[in-house]
C-alpha cells in the first residue's frame, strides 16, 4: 500500500505510472538519448552509457554512466565488440540494480562500432533477465563504411535479436534515399537521430495513458514480449483535406518500410495516430481502414492521441513486426562468418526460406532451436534448389499483394465475374461484392 | 455518286453490354434525321471499360457495317462515347477583375474569366473531355446569361469540367482508330443521354438523368438549361447479375435470364412464397429459384446504386436542384419497378428517356437503350451545323455543350 502511494504521488488519481527508461549505448546511442532526454517525457528516464569518457562529456542532458572504466580506463572501445562486451560485463552488477524497477526498456544505439555491437546485447539480455520488456532501435552503418563494420552491425544484430523482445533496426543506408544530394553529414546524423526520436516518442505516446485510444503497456507487451521481433518503422504527417488518405500513402511510400508488400507479411503493427484537436475519430477509422487494406494478417495495436501543439496536421507513426524473420533483409548468405553453415535440404520450397533465414538470425541459439541436424548438401544442388524455391517465392507474396479488404472474409467468392477487374472502392466498401453481402442481409 | 454528298454523322457508343452505332443525317429544318442503326453484343467490355481490344475491335466492327447497310454509306469516322469509372465531373470557378476604366465588360473580359476557370488541377495522367460553361455573376450578381455591355467590377464564372484518364481514354479510341475508322471527338456518355432525352423545358427545371447501362451508371444533372452536374458509378446491370448468380447459386447466364424475366426492383416482400422453376441440364429436377430472394437481391443493389447518386448529388450540392423529374434511360430502364423505386429515392416524378428532337424509326427513338447513342449523333449533327455556319459562332469559348443544348 506504501510502496504504491509512493510510486504515484507525483499523479495521485493514476494507478501506478510506468517506468520506463531510455537507454543510449555507444557514441550513436548516447546523441540519441541526449538528444530525446530534451524532450518532455514525463515518467522517462533517459541515460547514456559509453565506454568512452570523451564521449561523455558531451551528454548535457541525459544522465551517464561509464562503461568498463577498470577495463578501458575512459577510452573507447576502438571499435572491438568483445571489448564493448566486457566493458558491459563488469558493470552487470550496478546494471542489474539501475534496471530492477524497469517496466519498459528501450536501448538505443549504433551498430558496427566497438561499443554499441558489443555491449547492447549483453545489457538487453540483463534487462530482459530482471523482467522488463526490451526494445532495441538501433542503426545499421551506411554501406560507405565498408563490409567489416556492416558485417560486424549484422552480427550484432542477430545477437540482439535474441537478447531483445523487439528489435527495430533503421538501417542508415535507408536515409540517403530521404536526404537530397546536397544534404550535409551533419544534417544527414541529425535526421537519423531525429527518427530515433520519433520512434520512441511515438511508443510513448502510445502507452501515455492521455490518447483518445489507449494503448496499455499490456497490449504493448502481448505483442513483442519474447517474440525476438525483427522490425521496422516509419513516420509520416500530412495536412490539408485529404489528410488520412495522404497520411498513410506518404508512410507506405517511406522508404525505411521498402514498399508496402513488407506489411503484407508483418505480424504485427503497433500504429499510433496524432492529430491536432480537431482529429475526428472517423479520421481514425478511416486510417485505420486503409492500414488494414496492406496489413494482411498482422495483429493490429491502434492508439490515437491528440496534442494542440500538431494544429491541422495528422501524423503517423507505425511500426511493423515480423516474428518469423523471414524478410531480414539486411542479412547478407555471403557473410563470412556464415560459412560454416550448410544449407539444409528443403522437403518444400518454402520452407527453405524460413528454415534458411532463422538459422541465420538465431545465430547464437542454432543449437536450441534444431534438434535435428540437416544433412549436407554439395553447393550446386543447393544452388538449384534456391533457384526452384525463388519462383514459388515471388508467386506467394504476389498472390499477398493484391489489395486486400479486410473487413470482407466472402471477397474470394463473391467478386464472381469481376474477379479480374480493379476492385470499385466506394467509401471503403467494394461495390462489386453483392450488396446483400455487404449489408448482410439473410437469405433464409 | 448522286448520294456522295450527302453528309452523315456516326455516333457510336461501346459499352458494357452492347455496341451501338448510330448513323445520322441533317434533315428538315436542321433536325437530325436517324438513316442507320447498328447493335453488336460487347464481349471485352468490363464496367465500361475495354479490357480485351480484340474481341472489342470485332463488336465494333459488327455494329459499324450493320448500320453502313442499313443506312447504305459508308461511315468514316464516329463521335466516340466515353465512360468508366475514371471519368470524373467537378466544378471550377474562375474570376476576373474588369479592368477598363469605364467598367464596362467586353469580350476580352469574358474571354479571361472563362479562361482562369479553365486553369483546373487535373492529374498528370488525365485529360479534360468536357467544359461546360455555367451562368456568369457580376459583382456577386449570378444569373446572366451575357455579361457582354453590362458594368461591373468583377466577372465570375463556373465551369463543369469533365476529366478522364487520357490511356484509358485512348483505349477506345485506339481501336476505333484501328478500324480505319476517324474519331472525331469523345463525349461523354453522361452528357450524350442528356442531349438525347431532355425536352428544353425539363432543362430548366432541373431533372436528372440516370443512364443505368451494363458496367456503369451515368449521371447529370440539368437546371436552367445548362449540365450542372455529372459523373460515373462504376456499378451496372452486370453487377445485378452477378450478385443473382451468387445469391441464388446459378451461373451467370442464368442470373441474367432470370433478371429480365423476374427481377424486380422493389422489394422481395412482393413475391412472398412465390417461386419460379429453371430447368437444369445438369441436376436433372429443375431447380426452384425462391422469388423472394431474388427480389430482395435485386432491389438491395438497385436501391443502393441509386442512392450511392444521391449521395453524389448531395455532396456536389446539386440533389435540389432536381425538381422537374428523374430520367432514367439506358437497359437499366427496363428494370422493372425501377422507376417507382427512382421516385421513391429522389422524391420526383420518373420515366423512361426516349430521345426528343429527333426523326427516325420509332423503334429506334422509344428504346432507352439508344438513348446514348443517338445522343452522340446528335452531338455529332450540331457538331456539322456548326462547322457549316461558323460566322456565327464567336471562337474562344470553343465547343461548350450548352451552346448544344440551346439548339436542341
Amino acid at each position: 500500500m506504501n510502496e504504491s502511494m509512493n510510486q504515484s504521488a507525483g499523479n495521485p488519481a493514476a494507478e501506478r505510472q510506468l517506468s520506463v527508461k531510455v537507454i543510449g549505448v555507444g557514441d550513436a546511442g548516447c546523441r540519441a538519448a541526449d538528444l530525446l532526454a530534451g524532450e518532455v517525457m514525463p515518467g522517462v528516464e533517459f541515460w547514456a552509457l559509453n565506454s568512452d569518457a570523451r564521449g561523455l562529456q558531451d551528454i548535457v542532458k541525459a544522465q551517464k554512466l561509464q562503461l568498463g572504466q577498470d577495463l578501458l580506463r575512459g577510452l573507447s572501445a576502438g571499435g572491438d565488440p568483445e571489448l564493448g562486451r566486457a566493458s558491459a560485463e563488469a558493470e552487470q552488477k550496478s546494471l542489474v540494480e539501475k534496471f530492477s524497477d524497469s517496466d519498459l526498456i528501450i536501448f538505443l544505439g549504433g551498430l558496427g562500432g566497438g561499443t554499441g555491437s558489443g555491449a547492447l546485447p549483453v545489457l538487453a539480455r540483463q534487462a530482459r533477465e530482471v523482467g522488463a520488456l526490451v526494445l532495441s532501435f538501433v542503426s545499421l552503418p551506411f554501406d560507405f563504411e565498408g563490409q567489416q563494420r556492416s558485417q560486424r552491425a549484422e552480427l550484432a544484430l542477430s545477437q540482439l535479436l535474441v537478447a531483445s523482445d523487439a528489435v527495430i533496426s533503421l538501417p542508415n543506408q535507408t536515409f540517403l534515399e530521404i536526404v537530397d544530394e546536397r544534404t550535409r553529414l551533419p544534417e544527414t546524423f541529425e535526421i537519423i537521430n531525429r527518427a530515433f526520436l520519433q520512434g520512441v516518442r511515438g511508443i510513448w505516446q502510445m502507452i501515455e495513458k492521455s490518447g483518445l485510444i489507449n494503448v496499455s503497456f499490456q497490449d504493448l507487451r502481448s505483442v513483442v514480449q519474447s517474440k525476438h521481433a525483427k522490425s521496422s518503422f516509419a513516420v509520416a504527417e500530412a495536412d490539408g483535406e485529404n489528410r488520412s488518405r495522404e497520411v498513410v500513402e506518404r508512410l507506405l511510400a517511406h522508404p525505411l518500410l521498402s514498399g508496402n508488400d513488407q506489411l503484407e507479411d508483418a505480424d504485427a503493427l503497433l500504429v499510433n495516430i496524432i492529430g491536432g484537436e480537431s482529429l475526428s475519430i472517423s479520421e481514425v477509422d478511416r486510417i485505420m481502414e486503409r492500414l488494414r487494406r496492406h496489413a494482411g494478417n498482422a495483429r493490429l495495436v491502434v492508439g490515437a492521441s491528440t496534442n494542440p501543439a500538431m494544429g491541422d496536421r495528422v501524423g503517423l507513426t507505425l511500426i511493423a513486426s515480423w516474428h518469423r524473420k523471414t524478410r531480414s533483409v539486411s542479412l547478407k548468405i555471403d557473410a563470412p562468418s556464415m560459412d560454416e553453415f550448410t544449407f539444409p535440404v528443403p522437403i518444400e520450397g518454402s520452407e527453405i526460406e524460413t528454415s534458411f533465414f532463422e538459422r541465420n538470425t538465431d545465430f547464437t541459439s542454432t543449437s536450441a532451436r534444431y534438434t535435428a541436424p540437416p544433412p549436407a548438401s554439395e553447393d550446386r544442388r543447393t544452388d538449384r534448389l534456391f533457384a526452384q524455391s525463388k519462383p514459388s517465392f515471388n508467386q506467394q507474396r504476389r498472390i499477398k499483394n493484391k489489395l486486400k479488404q479486410g473487413m470482407l472474409k466472402l471477397e474470394a467468392v463473391s467478386r464472381g465475374r469481376f474477379e479480374k477487374s480493379a476492385p470499385t472502392i466506394y467509401d471503403g466498401e467494394d461495390l462489386d461484392v453483392p450488396t446483400f453481402v455487404r449489408r448482410e442481409v439473410a437469405l433464409n | 455518286m448522286m448520294f456522295a454528298n450527302r453528309e452523315i454523322v456516326t455516333g457510336l457508343d461501346i459499352g458494357t453490354s452492347q455496341v451501338t452505332a448510330i448513323v445520322a443525317e441533317i434533315g428538315a429544318s436542321n433536325v437530325p434525321n436517324i438513316i442507320g442503326i447498328g447493335q453488336a453484343k460487347s464481349r471485352g467490355v468490363r464496367k465500361g471499360e475495354i479490357v480485351n481490344a480484340d474481341l472489342t475491335s470485332e463488336d465494333v466492327r459488327l455494329a459499324l457495317s450493320e448500320a453502313e447497310q442499313m443506312a447504305d454509306e459508308e461511315i468514316r469516322s464516329v463521335y466516340l462515347g466515353v465512360s468508366g469509372g475514371h471519368v470524373r465531373g467537378f466544378i471550377n470557378s474562375g474570376t476576373h477583375p474588369v479592368v477598363s476604366a469605364d467598367r464596362d465588360i467586353t469580350e476580352d473580359d469574358v474571354r479571361d474569366v472563362v479562361r482562369n476557370a479553365k486553369a483546373v488541377n487535373l492529374p498528370n495522367d488525365h485529360h479534360v473531355i468536357h467544359v461546360v460553361r455555367q451562368h456568369f455573376s457580376v459583382d456577386d450578381q449570378s444569373g446572366i446569361q451575357n455579361p457582354i455591355g453590362l458594368l461591373g467590377a468583377k466577372i465570375g464564372v463556373d465551369l463543369h469540367v469533365v476529366h478522364g484518364q487520357a490511356n484509358r481514354l485512348q483505349n477506345s479510341i485506339r481501336v476505333v482508330k484501328g478500324l480505319r475508322v476517324d474519331v472525331e471527338d469523345v463525349v461523354f456518355s453522361g452528357l450524350a443521354g442528356v442531349l438525347s432525352v431532355l425536352t428544353p423545358q425539363q432543362k430548366e427545371l432541373g431533372t436528372l438523368v440516370i443512364d443505368y447501362g451494363g458496367g456503369t451508371l451515368e449521371y447529370a444533372v440539368c437546371c436552367n438549361g445548362l449540365v450542372k452536374h455529372s459523373g460515373v458509378l462504376p456499378v451496372g446491370g452486370d453487377h445485378i447479375s452477378n450478385d443473382l448468380a451468387f445469391g441464388l447459386k446459378v451461373p451467370l447466364g442464368r442470373a441474367e435470364q432470370l433478371k429480365i424475366a423476374h427481377g424486380s426492383a422493389l422489394g422481395g416482400d412482393h413475391f412472398r412464397g412465390q417461386t419460379v422453376k429453371i430447368p437444369d441440364r445438369i441436376t436433372m429436377p429443375d431447380k426452384t429459384i425462391n422469388m423472394e430472394h431474388l427480389g430482395r437481391i435485386m432491389s438491395l443493389r438497385v436501391s443502393e446504386s441509386l442512392k450511392l447518386i444521391e449521395s453524389e448529388l448531395i455532396e456536389a450540392g446539386c440533389l435540389d436542384l432536381v425538381r422537374s423529374g428523374v430520367v432514367v434511360t439506358g437497359g437499366g430502364a427496363r428494370i422493372q419497378d425501377i422507376l417507382g423505386l427512382a421516385e421513391h429515392v429522389f422524391g420526383v416524378p420518373a420515366s423512361i428517356g426516349t430521345a426528343q428532337n429527333v426523326n427516325g424509326p420509332k423503334s429506334v427513338l422509344e428504346q432507352p437503350e439508344f438513348a446514348v447513342g443517338i445522343g452522340l449523333a446528335k452531338f455529332g449533327v450540331f457538331e456539322l451545323l456548326k462547322q457549316k455556319d461558323r460566322r456565327v459562332h464567336n471562337r474562344g469559348f470553343g465547343r461548350t455543350i450548352r451552346e448544344m443544348l440551346k439548339i436542341g
